[in-house]
């Protein structure tokens, strides 16, 4: 089945990274699920994880982790470790994982759960994903799964020149697009709506 | 056989079940648009509706039975219907219903399924009550239905005002008393009585033991359930009014300031949620009153109309928690007035957080006015250099589409026109909206305005700025000049913000920071101030006309090709691009229909018997219902114009409608029998005042809009009668005729009629979304004058 999943909701909409695709080819997404939803672990859809929190559609997770241009040496902060899925595909591919997680049962049930299956280069923190964290700044990349009412200013701060930020848009259930935030080498903010389809633009054709 | 009760008592009874009935309706829609959401609340109490029409089914299969036992049905039905009331507040709470799942995993639609179920069941036995009166009453239906129509207003009256004082389980405690009192009147004997005097004892002790202070379960998927769970948050403050469920929630990881610069170097101060129906509304923000801790308004889009006017006189719409009046201070306006219809919101600000919020709702500093924008722009003569439309949703519930079908009449090109009037010489309109994807809002925005501003150099008056996720259009009461257009452009680069559109503007000068695909905005607003506004619109894949006071939708962009453009090739990835609620009305109107044809074709086949004759009496009732529905949901949504209030407005037409039906049920009643010419008469008059308040409608508006609130409440209240008068003699004249054919058709006509009322509802929705309020009114206007055509043949259809 998670073969399936790579092969149909991956590879086939257009996410090319090896270490990408090997992440979710060996993540066992089902052990990230309550256990009524295991059987619809790998089905194209978001699913909810209790406290209106959401594990999020695989081919999301793959293209948020592929725009990030990872290596084994990036250091990564997630904010929203949520059910540590995405968290567990990011420590397949890079050095460490700092993941902050604002709902206390959540933090801990994903920190054992992370544990357990033996992702240790994954550190998770209870708290307000707000402040990022500042002990071990800076970050290649960071990603912000909870909800965001902006993008918080430590964060910018906490991100590495040339690092990427990336942030889902829309709400858990109906994420829009991706929102890519890029620091450049001088410190220069930019950010590009990254649609996860691409959509007709105003002339009304298709691209 | 039990005897039957006497007349007065039965009209008691219907009065108080219908009474019962109506308030548990707006409660229940009420309760669902916190649990869920409005369109959701929608879907649920429409289907459970169904019950009026159902009940129909049930006396004509069972009446022989129903009738001999109508005694103990007036007497247990409403007990039944107390009991039903009561399980289903528990019930609410152990059927996990996620809407927004609804369109991931099929599973969420048992849920819906049971829902609806449950909650019509209460429906379903009091409106067996209702109709198996019509039945066994048939020489005096006209009573029967001024009390049926009574009870209906004085319930939808009571639980409309009584919303400001009481919360829902208060509202449950008296539906039940009333529901108790109509089996009081009907008691045949002496344990009857002992039994509903107990029960009406017990109420009360039993509110306080389970329902006293038990807050309304809302869905984990809310705003404010996903906030409350976070550490360290917790609910400081909580109040049910009749604009919803205030909330005010402590947490420190609370953080909203949805425009805030990519570059803002200042501290944002400590924050407490606001929500509303447990959707986010904005934040309160801690001010000490220095000036130096708000110093990060100066880094939001909003704040651009105060580096192009000095000591602005500011009118700020929508006051929410407080942000834009910070804004106002911390630059200075010298005269600030807030509109803030929530009394709610303003209370909790003036009370318990004045100290936290700095006082920002003082009296004495501000003009604070509770009321309706668009009520106050057009009944104020006062003129401003600044108006700031607010934004009072969260980016989650945009995205859902939960707004689609929400009226707005602050967003239509009438209400626009009427804001630039407001202003000085000079003066700015600021209008701040999300940025969803693919555009929509904005684009939406943008055409409503130039339509707004038609003929009057819209293209010179114009100015849009983004962030990375939120969008500010200034309109200009007159013409931006090049000194401003630098302002705009020195202010964008400092900030990391993005032109969209100015006088002049290039595209190479768009989408730089805040990239995206295309310069979406710069290309809209080009192509809308050329020759290309009727190409473009559609063209466009989402519907992006511009919103008007007939069709005031500035939510609905749902266009048929999306499904087309985006779920066909790209599948379940595009699911969120599409705005549900309005499918999800279509959705409702199938089952509706579907349930109906059913529930009304069975009982004939069961029956057997011929059905030659029938189409009258199902083409007569049923045009009826879909009328009835279409002429009070519209005249609904132009006395919120009106009244600018929608709980008044909703208040006063809903009961001055159903009150005044009865009244013309009575005076059609005092006639004798009906003739096909009696009600040829009450049609034409119908149709006649129909016209003239939609021949005058604007006319009605700027006329009512020199009195004070109370005195158009109760013209609003008398401008209903003429209509809803003789609205009342259609519906009981036409079962009367049944009746001196034989009443076995009579529950057969209460369903169709029930039915079709139900679709009604559903079906004003999507007529006024697609062609415009006034659109439904004429197919009301058709329907009814069909039905007068068809009312001398249902008097010649044979029986079962």
């Amino acid at each position: 089945m998670r073969k399936e999943m790579v092969d149909e909701q991956i590879v086939r909409r257009g996410v090319r990274d090896r270490d990408v695709i090997q992440a979710m080819m060996s993540v066992p997404r089902h052990q990230f699920v309550p256990e009524k939803r295991v059987p619809m672990a790998y089905d194209d859809t978001p699913l909810s994880i209790g406290y209106g929190q959401t594990i999020s559609q695989p081919y999301i997770v793959a293209y948020m982790t592929e725009i990030l241009n990872l290596d084994e040496e990036s250091i990564v902060l997630e904010i929203g470790t949520g059910s540590g899925y995405q968290a567990a595909i990011l420590s397949c591919i890079v050095k460490k994982v700092y993941t902050i997680e604002i709902i206390p049962e959540l933090a801990e049930s994903a920190s054992l759960r992370l544990e357990k299956l033996g992702y240790k280069n994954v550190s998770v923190k209870s708290g307000d994903g707000y402040y990022g964290w500042p002990e071990h700044t800076p970050f290649d990349a960071i990603i912000v799964t909870a909800a965001a009412g902006h993008i918080p200013p430590p964060l910018l701060k906490q991100l590495k020149k040339g690092g990427r930020m990336v942030i889902p848009v829309g709400g858990h259930f109906m994420i829009q697009s991706l929102v890519l935030v890029e620091k450049d080498n001088a410190g220069e903010i930019t950010t590009q709506n990254l649609m996860s389809v691409c959509f007709v633009p105003l002339t009304g054709k298709h691209k | 056989m039990t005897p039957y009760p006497s007349l007065k008592r039965i009209q008691v009874s219907v009065l108080s079940v219908s009474a019962a009935l109506i308030a548990y309706e707006i409660l229940l829609f009420k309760i669902f648009s916190i649990q869920y959401w409005h369109h959701f609340a929608y879907l649920i109490v429409s289907i459970a509706l169904l019950g009026f029409g159902s009940s129909g089914s049930f006396i004509f299969l069972f009446k022989a039975r129903l009738k001999k036992h109508f005694s103990t049905v007036l007497y247990l039905f409403p007990l039944l219907l107390l009991l039903s009331v009561w399980i289903n507040i528990y019930l609410s709470y152990l059927i996990a219903f996620n809407p927004l799942m609804i369109i991931w995993q099929p599973y969420e639609t048992l849920n819906l399924i049971f829902i609806s179920l449950a909650m019509f069941i209460p429906f379903f036995l009091g409106a067996v009550c209702i109709g198996l009166s019509f039945s066994v009453c048939t020489g005096n239906i006209y009573k029967i239905y001024f009390s049926n129509m009574a009870g209906s207003g004085i319930g939808s009256l009571l639980v409309l005002l009584t919303v400001f004082h009481t919360g829902p389980s208060e509202i449950i405690l008296i539906i039940s008393i009333i529901t108790v009192c109509a089996t009081l009147a009907v008691t045949s004997s002496r344990i009857q009585t002992a039994v509903s005097a107990i029960i009406l004892i017990a109420i009360v002790p039993l509110y306080f033991v389970l329902l006293h202070d038990r807050p309304v379960y809302m869905g984990t998927f809310k705003d404010l359930s996903i906030a409350r769970s976070q550490k360290g948050a917790k609910i400081q403050a909580e109040t049910f009014g009749p604009l919803g469920l205030v909330t005010i929630l402590e947490s420190p990881a609370y953080h909203y300031l949805p425009d805030l610069s990519l570059n803002c170097p200042f501290k944002l101060p400590k924050q407490k949620g606001l929500f509303i129906n447990g959707n986010t509304a904005g934040a309160i923000n801690e001010f000490t009153g220095n000036l130096k801790d708000i110093r990060f308004m100066d880094y939001r889009t909003t704040s651009l109309p105060y580096k192009l006017l000095n000591d602005p006189a500011v009118l700020i719409i929508g006051g929410g928690g407080g942000t834009e009046i910070l804004n106002a201070k911390y630059h200075k306006a010298k005269d600030i007035s807030i509109v803030e219809m929530n009394r709610d919101i303003i209370r909790f600000i003036q009370g318990k957080y004045r100290r936290f919020s700095g006082d920002i709702y003082n009296p004495v500093e501000y003009r604070i006015f509770a009321e309706d924008g668009r009520g106050y722009l057009q009944n104020t003569k006062k003129r401003f250099d600044l108006i700031q439309i607010c934004l009072l949703e969260s980016m989650e519930s945009a995205s859902a589409g939960v707004y689609s079908l929400n009226e707005n009449y602050l967003f239509t090109t009438e209400s626009l026109k009427i804001c630039v009037d407001r202003l000085n010489p000079g003066g700015i309109l600021s209008i701040s909206r999300w940025i969803k994807n693919p555009p929509r809002d904005c684009i939406k925005l943008l055409t409503t305005a130039i339509a707004a501003l038609e003929a009057e150099n819209a293209s010179e008056s114009i100015i849009m700025i983004r962030s990375w996720q939120m969008a500010t259009l200034l309109i200009k009461n007159g013409l931006f000049n090049k000194e401003e257009i630098e302002t705009v452009k020195k202010f964008c680069k400092s900030r990391l913000f993005d032109l969209c559109y100015y006088p002049g503007i290039k595209k190479k000068e768009t989408n730089i920071v805040n990239r995206m695909d295309e310069s979406y905005f710069f290309i809209a607003a080009t192509r809308l101030l050329s020759g290309e506004r009727e190409q473009f619109y559609n063209e466009y894949p989402f519907y992006i006309r511009p919103a008007t006071d007939n069709r005031p939708f500035f939510g609905h962009f749902f266009k048929l090709a999306v499904l087309k453009t985006y779920l066909a090739p790209y599948g379940r990835i595009a699911i969120p691009l599409i705005d549900w609620g309005y499918v999800l009305v279509w959705t409702a109107l199938g089952i509706l229909v579907l349930l109906s044809t059913i529930l009304i074709l069975v009982p004939i086949k069961l029956i057997g018997g011929s059905p030659r004759g029938k189409a009258p009496v199902f083409i007569y009732f049923g045009c009826l219902g879909l009328a009835y529905m279409f002429l009070e949901m519209s005249f609904l949504q132009q006395f919120i114009r009106y009244l600018y209030d929608p709980v008044f407005s909703a208040s006063v037409v809903i009961g001055s409608f159903l009150i005044y039906s009865g009244i013309g049920s009575l005076i059609a009643g005092r006639i004798g029998t009906v003739r096909p010419k009696h009600v040829l008469f009450a049609v034409v008059f119908i149709v006649t005042v129909g016209i003239i308040y939609m021949k005058f409608d604007q006319l009605l508006e700027n006329t009512l809009s020199g009195f004070s609130l109370w005195m158009r409440m109760l013209l609003c209240s008398l401008l209903t009668a003429p209509l809803a008068v003789p609205m009342g003699i259609p519906f009981p004249s036409g079962l009367s005729r049944l009746a001196e054919k034989g009443e076995d058709m009579i529950p057969w006509a209460w369903g169709i009629n029930g039915f079709f009322s139900v679709i009604g509802a559903s079906a004003t929705a999507l007529i006024a979304i697609e062609w415009g309020f006034k659109s439904v009114v004429f197919t009301a206007l058709i329907l009814y004058l069909l039905s007068a055509m068809i009312y001398r043949k249902i008097g010649n259809c044979s029986s079962w």
